[in-house]
């Protein structure tokens, strides 16, 4: 049963953390004043965007160690990273379309932090597109690696820029995207915890998949096909 | 370095004997001028306050066009290997970054006189300081992608999607110069960073790239 | 107070869903293999 007991064990604390993020994200967290209920939506988005981050880190780490080690073990784990961080990515961008529009009356604002994850979904696109081109493993990986890389320089110059950008052009201070004006003790503990819980739950699902990868792999010899194992019939002969 | 300016007048030479360069995005980049002077409307402000982000914005996208011929010709002719062979990373980096550059800054040149002709915008020095400086980087991104991709089969999807993100920076950068009223110091000091930093990286991955 | 509400259980329920789908997506190769 606890064949894989470390696996098990992050997905166990995960379910609880993700059950303490409900409770205090809808029950315990107070409304908040100015952009009422749909605020809440904040301790959903935040960890989204988190874990999106994060497993891109992990694809450069992961990638970088594959064009050291050429060992196609840290390519699954940078595809399996990057798998999660284009999923979560998405979402984080849903969230927060979905937050802004009852608060600010827009779907989307030109802010750095929104233009930003905006510019690594389309990254984390280009990553996996260009992982499924060749057939050969190796290849797949290293241009994969080389993309991951190039990618993880890029995006930080994006939002410099962009950053610099929206400085020159300020919004107005309400519209300007952000948490609650001042943030309870009870908010941070929500939001904390949401980060926790979906870190974790990544985290399970992250070893689920690199697993299923593995197996997934072409390392076993093909088993010999029936059709091949020559058919010996025996006739009643002898000499005439 | 002889080496490497041969690479580069070998891709001017094949340019000059039809292949898919700057002579097949001029005629893209006039059209978008022109349809984007019918579609934005007929008022001078309009087209005078978009014509800095719409130049860069067409420079962007023939990039991706561009960048299928990084390696196309090789490959046509089946003598990538025996290039990659012979010629050390560096060199057929430079070379071929050098014959981008001059493509990307042409295709720039050619949108920014249009932009001064038929959307009556000025266009500062450091406008133009701009277009070099921007282009460059650009050729490192589009050069690099171009090679990511050479023998893949589904790269005119991804190109785009690959390139795009990574000329952002250009893009901002590039339009906030050529925007009159703007300071443009900062912005180009952001080019030159964006240079450096690509031409780093170009530099580093390119020899991975080279393998098969 | 309900305005706001429902873009509360679409934002947690599309959270939900993902979450949700990506679990029985990334076990594909391992049902039956314990």
């Amino acid at each position: 049963m606890t064949r894989h007991p470390v696996e098990r064990l992050v997905g166990a604390v995960a379910a609880v953390t993700a059950v303490c993020m409900l409770v205090l994200g809808l029950v315990i967290a107070p409304v908040d004043a100015v952009q009422g209920q749909a605020q809440r939506l904040m301790y959903v988005h935040v960890p989204a965007a988190w874990v999106a981050y994060l497993a891109f880190a992990v694809v450069l780490v992961t990638s970088v160690a594959y064009l050291v080690r050429r060992d196609l073990k840290w390519d699954r784990r940078a595809q399996a990273a990057a798998e999660l961080g284009t999923g979560l990515t998405a979402l984080a961008i849903a969230l927060g379309m979905l937050w802004g529009r009852p608060v600010w009356g827009v779907w989307w604002q030109w802010d750095p932090r929104l233009v930003t994850t905006l510019v690594l979904l389309l990254v984390y696109s280009g990553y996996l597109g260009v992982r499924g081109l060749a057939d050969d493993a190796h290849t797949n990986a290293r241009r994969a690696a080389v993309v991951g890389i190039v990618g993880f320089v890029n995006v930080p110059l994006v939002h410099f820029s962009v950053v610099w950008w929206r400085a020159l052009h300020q919004p107005p201070t309400v519209l300007r995207p952000g948490g609650p004006a001042a943030i309870e003790p009870a908010m941070l503990g929500a939001l904390l915890t949401g980060v926790a819980a979906f870190t974790l739950a990544a985290a399970w699902l992250y070893l689920r998949r690199v697993r299923a990868l593995a197996l997934q792999a072409p390392t076993a010899q093909p088993l010999p096909v029936m059709a091949d194992v020559p058919r010996i019939t025996v006739t009643r002969g002898g000499p005439a | 370095m002889a080496h490497a300016v041969a690479v580069a007048r070998r891709e001017v030479a094949l340019e000059a004997a039809g292949r898919d360069g700057f002579a097949v995005v001029a005629p893209l980049v006039l059209a978008a001028m022109v349809l984007a002077g019918v579609g934005f409307g007929s008022r001078p402000e309009v087209l005078r306050t978009v014509a800095p982000g719409l130049v860069w914005l067409v420079v962007l996208f023939t990039a991706a066009p561009l960048s299928r011929g990084v390696v196309a010709a090789e490959e046509d002719e089946g003598c990538w290997d025996l290039l990659r062979s012979v010629v050390a990373p560096g060199t057929l980096l430079a070379g071929k970054l050098a014959a981008m550059w001059l493509w990307l800054l042409s295709t720039w040149a050619l949108a920014a006189l249009l932009a001064t002709v038929l959307l009556e915008a000025s266009l500062p020095v450091a406008g133009m300081a701009a277009g070099a400086l921007g282009s460059f980087g650009l050729a490192g991104v589009t050069v690099v992608f171009g090679t990511v991709l050479a023998g893949a089969q589904r790269r005119a999807a991804l190109l785009p999607v690959l390139v795009l993100p990574a000329g952002l920076p250009a893009l901002l950068a590039g339009t906030q110069a050529a925007t009159p009223d703007v300071e443009a110091l900062p912005w180009l000091a952001l080019l030159v960073a964006y240079d450096l930093v690509t031409l780093a990286v170009a530099w580093a991955v390119y020899p991975t790239l080279l393998e098969e | 107070m309900t305005a706001g509400w429902e873009w509360v259980w679409a934002g947690y329920g599309l959270s939900a869903v993902v979450w949700a789908g990506y679990a029985w997506w990334s076990g594909r190769g391992l049902r039956g293999r314990r």
